[in-house]
C-alpha cells in the first residue's frame, strides 16, 4: 500500500486545514462528512480504487454558527473563491470544499442554497441526509500531510452510522435518475460496512433513529438497506460491483455487501426502539 | 404473382370499398381459376417488417376482414409484401395463416378457393442491408469512430469530411448521424452537415453502449514497484500504447490544478496485453491489480493521441468515456476533465 501520500491528498488536506483555519470560531459548528470522512474510518482499501477524492464535504450546524465573522468574508479573505453552485468554494489548486447544511435545518425557501440568518443564502448548500452527522460524530485531530505545515485542528468527524445513512439517502435520490447513480457510492457503503462490527453500527443506527433530528432520514436509510442491500443482486451490491469493475471478484464484493448488510439489519432489529423501551 | 399461377387463370385488381382507407390493406386482387372458382387476396405492403411489428399489422388486417361479407371472407387469403421478410417473420406469419412475398424470392400464397398453396424459398439473409433502417445503438466501431471524431473536433463539419476524418464510409457515417440527430445530440443544416454537437449529452449517450472493460479486452495486472515505475518504463517502450483514464486526466490538467483523485490505477491501451505485460515486467494477479492493460476493440482509441513529457495519452474524449465506464472514482475524474474542456470548447457544456 501507499507509504507516502499522493500529492493530491497532501493538497486536499492542506485545503481542508485552510478552510478550518478560515472558519475560526465557527469550527465548533463543523462536522467533516463525505469521502474524506469515510477515508478516516476505512483507511486505504486493498484495491486500486482511490479511497477518496480531494474535495472536502463539510456539514454545518446552523445553531452553532456565530454571527461573526461572516462565513463568506472569512472564506474569501483566506483565498477561497465561490464555485458555480451555492456552498461550493475553491481553494488552492482549485480543490473544492462543499459547505452543507442538513435539509431539516436549512430554513424554508430556496432550492439549493441553505437559508442561514446573517450569513446569507449562497454560502452553504441544503443537503438531505446529513442530519445524523450532527448527532453521530467524534472529535478527530487532523494534521497536515506536508511535514513543513505544522497546523493541527481538532474537528468533529461523522461516525460510520451517519455516513452510511448519508450515502444510502444519496443513492436513493439517484435511483430515480439512473444515469446519476454513482458506483463509488455503493463502494463507499461497502467500505463503511467493512470498517466496523455489525453490533456497534446497529446500536448507532438505532440511537439515530430515536433522535428527533436524525430519525426521519435514518429510518428511511434503514428501509433502503433492507430493500436494496440484503441481496447480492440488489441495487447497492451491484453499484459496489460496478465500482470495483475488473479489479476484484464481483461475486465476493456482491456477497460481502449482502452479508454485512444482513448482519447490521439483524442486529438493528434485535435492539428495542426508545419508543417501546 | 401471375408468374406462379397457371396461364389460364386471371388475376385482377379489385377497387377497394370506400371504408377501406386507413385499414392497413394496400391492395385487393381477385384470382379467377377455370370453372369460375374465384378468390381474393388482401395485400398489405410494408417497407420493413420486424417480428415486433407483426401483431399490429395482423390486427389491422383482421379488422378489415371482419367487415367483409362471410362469403367473401371464406374465399380470401392474406399476403404481406415487403422488400425482405426474415425467416423469423415467415415463421410467425405461417402460424397466422398469412402469406408473404418479398423481393428476395420468398413467397407463400395460400387460398382456400381456388385452392392454392405455393411456397417458394428465397434468401434467408437480407440482400438489402437496409441503409435506411434506422440505427438504434452506438455499439461498435463505426459508431465509435463517428462519435469520437465529433467530440475531438469542433464546430461545422461536412458529412463527407466527417466520414473521412473518422475513417468510415459515407453511408455508415450517415446512418450514425441520423441516430444522433434523432436523439438531438447533433444539429444539422438542411444539407446534413453538422453545425453543432452537444458533446456532454453525446458522451452520456455513447457510454450507454460503450464501456472500457465491456467493449475492449482489459487485463488487470500488478506493477509491484508501483505505477510510477511503469510510467518511467513506458518512456522507452517501443510498442504502440496510449495511456487513458486517470493518467490522461493528469496529463491534460494545467499544472495549477490538482486531479480530483490520485492515480490509483494506470490504464493503457496496448496492441497485445501478453507481450506488454512481459515487456513492462508486470505480474498477472487475481486481486490488487494497479495496472489495466487494454487491447482495444478498434484503433480509434489511439486516434488523436497526444504526447506529453515523452508519454502518449488518448484524446480527452476517449479518456472521459473510459473514466465514465471504468472502475472506482473515475466518474468524478471524468467530470473534472469535462469541466476543463468546457472552459475552451462550449460544446462540452451541452
Amino acid at each position: 500500500m501507499t507509504v507516502t501520500n499522493p500529492t493530491e491528498y497532501v493538497l486536499a488536506r492542506q485545503v481542508l486545514l485552510d478552510v478550518l483555519e478560515a472558519l475560526g470560531p465557527h469550527r465548533d459548528a463543523v462536522v467533516l462528512v463525505g469521502a474524506q470522512a469515510v477515508y478516516l474510518h476505512t483507511g486505504d482499501a486493498d484495491l486500486a480504487v482511490a479511497p477518496t477524492t480531494t474535495d472536502a464535504d463539510i456539514a454545518l450546524a446552523p445553531d452553532l454558527l456565530h454571527d461573526e465573522p461572516l462565513l463568506e468574508a472569512a472564506l474569501r479573505s483566506a483565498g477561497f473563491v465561490p464555485g458555480a453552485n451555492p456552498g461550493t468554494w475553491h481553494g488552492t489548486s482549485h480543490i473544492a470544499v462543499d459547505l452543507m447544511v442538513p435539509e431539516a435545518l436549512s430554513g424554508s425557501g430556496g432550492r439549493r442554497g441553505a437559508r442561514l440568518p446573517v450569513h446569507g443564502n449562497r454560502v452553504a448548500r441544503r443537503t438531505v441526509g446529513l442530519e445524523p452527522a450532527l448527532v453521530d460524530n467524534r472529535d478527530h485531530e487532523l494534521q497536515a500531510l506536508d511535514v513543513t505545515d505544522e497546523r493541527t485542528f481538532t474537528i468533529r468527524v461523522a461516525g460510520v452510522a451517519a455516513l452510511l445513512v448519508a450515502k444510502a439517502i444519496k443513492v436513493k435520490e439517484r435511483l430515480d435518475q439512473r444515469d446519476r447513480l454513482k458506483p463509488k457510492d455503493g463502494l463507499d457503503m461497502l467500505r463503511l460496512l467493512r470498517a466496523v462490527e455489525a453490533e456497534p453500527l446497529a446500536r448507532d443506527l438505532r440511537r439515530l433513529s430515536d433522535d428527533p433530528l436524525a430519525a426521519g432520514v435514518t429510518t428511511e436509510a434503514v428501509a433502503i438497506l433492507r430493500r436494496h442491500g440484503g441481496e447480492p443482486d440488489g441495487e447497492l451490491a451491484r453499484l459496489a460491483v460496478r465500482a470495483v469493475g475488473v479489479l476484484d471478484d464481483p461475486d465476493v464484493v456482491a456477497a460481502s455487501f449482502a452479508v454485512l448488510t444482513e448482519e447490521v439489519l439483524a442486529a438493528y432489529d434485535a435492539l428495542p426502539s426508545a419508543a417501546i423501551r | 404473382m401471375r408468374s406462379v399461377l397457371p396461364p389460364d387463370w386471371t388475376i385482377a385488381h379489385v377497387p377497394e370499398p370506400a371504408w377501406s382507407s386507413d385499414t392497413g390493406i394496400d391492395a385487393v386482387y381477385e384470382i379467377e381459376a377455370a370453372e369460375n372458382a374465384r378468390g381474393r387476396i388482401h395485400i398489405a405492403i410494408k417497407r420493413h417488417l420486424e417480428p415486433r411489428d407483426l401483431p399490429r399489422v395482423l390486427r389491422v388486417m383482421s379488422a378489415y376482414e371482419e367487415r367483409l361479407p362471410g362469403e367473401t371472407l371464406r374465399r380470401s387469403g392474406r399476403v404481406i409484401v415487403a422488400s425482405y421478410i426474415s425467416p423469423r417473420v415467415r415463421e410467425l406469419l405461417a402460424a397466422e395463416h398469412t402469406g408473404w412475398f418479398d423481393s428476395a424470392g420468398n413467397l407463400r400464397l395460400q387460398l382456400p378457393q381456388p385452392l392454392i398453396f405455393i411456397d417458394r424459398h428465397g434468401a434467408d439473409r437480407n440482400p438489402y442491408p437496409a441503409p435506411d433502417r434506422p440505427l438504434r445503438s452506438l455499439r461498435g466501431r463505426a459508431a465509435a469512430r463517428i462519435v469520437r471524431a465529433l467530440m475531438d473536433g469542433q464546430g461545422y463539419r461536412g458529412v463527407r469530411e466527417l466520414a473521412s476524418d473518422a475513417g468510415v464510409s459515407a453511408a455508415t457515417s450517415s446512418r450514425v448521424l441520423d441516430l444522433l440527430a434523432r436523439e438531438s445530440l447533433v444539429e444539422r443544416d438542411p444539407g446534413g452537415a453538422i453545425t453543432a454537437t452537444r458533446k456532454r449529452s453525446l458522451m452520456r449517450r455513447w457510454v450507454e453502449d460503450y464501456g472500457v472493460t465491456l467493449s475492449n479486452h482489459a487485463v488487470p495486472v500488478l506493477a509491484a514497484r508501483g505505477v510510477d515505475r511503469v510510467l518511467h518504463d513506458l518512456r522507452d517502450y517501443p510498442g504502440r500504447y496510449s495511456l487513458t483514464m486517470g493518467a490522461a486526466l493528469q496529463a491534460y490538467l494545467p499544472p495549477e490544478r490538482a486531479a480530483v483523485a490520485p492515480l490509483a490505477l494506470l490504464a493503457l491501451y496496448v496492441d497485445n496485453a501478453v507481450t506488454a505485460q512481459r515487456d513492462l515486467g508486470l505480474r498477472a494477479t487475481q486481486r490488487g491489480a494497479n495496472v489495466l492493460l487494454i487491447e482495444p476493440f478498434d484503433d480509434v482509441v489511439h486516434q488523436n493521441a497526444t504526447a506529453r513529457d515523452r508519454l502518449r495519452y488518448v484524446s480527452p474524449a476517449q479518456a472521459i468515456a473510459d473514466l465514465l465506464t471504468g472502475p472506482g472514482r473515475s466518474a468524478e475524474e471524468a467530470a473534472q476533465l469535462i469541466e476543463l474542456l468546457a472552459t475552451t470548447d462550449p460544446e462540452w457544456n451541452r
